[in-house]
């Protein structure tokens, strides 16, 4: 994998720059156009989490010839209820739970670490 | 906020949302919308969001209870221009909004209201 | 035969793989025919020249993997030059640390392999891929505002999307108010597959068409009931000319 892009995530601002700056590395990388979709969506998703339940945080895209991998690192407080929060059924959970499982429906691969330092998730999208 | 386009035919107001709002600046647009629809007494209304090639989780639940919002007040409301990939990450994301009035282009929007 | 007796100089010069050595402050101390080639830049040119000059591309600035190897790290990229004659290739890159007899880190060991030809290949072989899935699931038009998709075989989760998107673009593109999505050509139906199509129902919706299924003989009924698979008003019958019947009749309904 190789790292091409790292940006900061502190404000909304933020999202809408992850936003553009995937948008443009999958456009480059080839992905048909829903593709694209699904991964500026997800990243999306993945930003907006950030700002919203952990304060702040990095969005790392790197690539290699079979497609593209998402890494958002946060320091915030971690998640101790991950599964919970991965379940269905949103309504108990709110909008971090949707995020995540948005961002896992979209993408071909989900991965997610939490502890006291913060949550890293890694997100994974074949180029088809 | 952001500038909003407020278009009115007849008793129809017509929104087209722009490109690229982050969260608070979605939200202050959809709270005008349901505003500027009491103000002029709409019937109906239409908003195109053909501009918007992206719509995440946030935003597809601003719509929806945008739409809900207006539907208790009584106006029908139509949403135009949902673009395939939109439509496509909308239903895998688990908000088909079901229930929404839908068009592909103006014409069509209004002669459904 | 010793050790002594091998010429490794010779080696170094005229192994098929580009190799270099570059010291800490990223300048070429050596560099073999292969490199010469790729690079452009002779072989006794290249001694002296800082290492981006000789063979550079945007990973330099953006992420130089020169620090991490001297640590020890082991590095393996793909990155982008500029090659011979001002071209741009890809590249996989190896780098290592390079070590001097008195057993000093002294600067990297860098490995070049040049993947343009694979890249292109495999590009080649993902268009021709969605070539293939697009052809095998054509939309048609059967009439003004009713376009129509035939199922065949299986519907794995990769056609299906494939077929939605295509189903999903046609739509918007000829403005029908219409889909018929034809089933009579599937091999089975089990609750993903009918998780498929809810889901490409939906869509189609979404985007301000009316979806029709057809194509549903007694067999998949029967299915379908056994299953106790929802088809949340869904449309259905039981041949595309019911479907299209009735697609006409809403466009009638509509005047």
């Amino acid at each position: 994998m190789r790292e091409i892009l790292r940006i900061s995530i502190n404000e909304e601002e933020d999202i809408l720059i992850a936003r553009r700056m995937t948008k443009k590395e999958t456009e480059r990388l080839g992905y048909r156009s829903v593709d694209r979709t699904r991964i500026v969506t997800a990243v999306s998703e993945l930003t907006r989490n950030i700002v919203h339940h952990a304060g702040s945080g990095e969005l790392i895209i790197s690539t290699n010839r079979t497609g593209i991998q998402i890494v958002c690192q946060d320091h915030g407080p971690g998640m101790p209820d991950v599964k919970q929060a991965m379940q269905e059924g949103y309504s108990t959970v709110g909008t971090l739970g949707m995020g995540l499982i948005g961002a896992k429906r979209l993408m071909d691969s989900f991965d997610i670490e939490t502890g006291d330092n913060g949550t890293k998730i890694t997100v994974f999208k074949k180029l088809r | 906020m952001p500038p909003l386009t407020k278009m009115h035919f007849a008793d129809v107001l017509v929104v087209p949302l722009q490109e690229a709002l982050h969260d608070t600046a979605a939200e202050e647009i959809t709270e005008e919308i349901i505003s500027e629809a009491e103000r002029k007494n709409a019937r109906g209304v239409v908003i195109d969001i053909s501009a918007l090639d992206v719509v995440d989780s946030f935003l597809g639940r601003l719509l929806q209870e945008t739409v809900r919002a207006l539907a208790a007040m009584g106006k029908k409301v139509v949403l135009v221009g949902i673009q395939p990939g939109v439509a496509i990450t909308l239903v895998e994301l688990g908000l088909p909004l079901d229930g929404i009035e839908t068009a592909f282009n103006l014409e069509s929007a209004l002669k459904k209201l | 035969m010793t050790r002594s007796n091998i010429d490794y100089e010779s080696i170094f010069r005229n192994t098929p793989i580009a190799v270099r050595t570059v010291s800490k402050d990223k300048i070429v101390l050596a560099s073999n025919k292969e490199m010469a080639a790729l690079s452009g830049v002779p072989m006794d040119k290249a001694i002296g020249m800082p290492c981006d000059e000789q063979f550079g591309g945007e990973l330099c600035e953006t992420a130089c993997p020169l620090k991490q190897a001297i640590e020890g790290k082991k590095i393996v990229l793909e990155a982008e030059k500029t090659g011979a004659n001002g071209s741009e290739i890809l590249v996989r890159m190896y780098a290592s640390p390079l070590v001097s007899n008195d057993g000093e880190t002294i600067g990297i060991i860098e490995s070049y392999i040049d993947i343009t030809r694979e890249h292109e290949d495999e590009a080649r072989i993902v268009s021709f891929q969605r070539e293939l899935l697009e052809v095998s699931t054509p939309v048609i038009t059967v009439w003004d505002g009713v376009v129509s998709v035939p199922i065949m075989g299986t519907l794995d989760s990769e056609r299906t999307q494939l077929m939605m998107e295509n189903l999903l673009e046609a739509i918007v593109d000829r403005e029908a108010e219409t889909a018929i999505i034809d089933i009579s050509g599937i091999a089975t139906v089990d609750s993903s597959v009918a998780d498929h199509l809810i889901r490409t129902a939906k869509a189609v919706r979404l985007v301000g068409a009316v979806p029709i299924l057809t194509g549903i003989n007694a067999n998949i009924a029967q299915t379908i009931a056994r299953l106790g698979i929802e088809l949340e008003g869904l449309k259905t019958m039981s041949t595309l000319r019911d479907g299209l019947r009735y697609a006409i009749s809403l466009q009638k309904a509509d005047q």
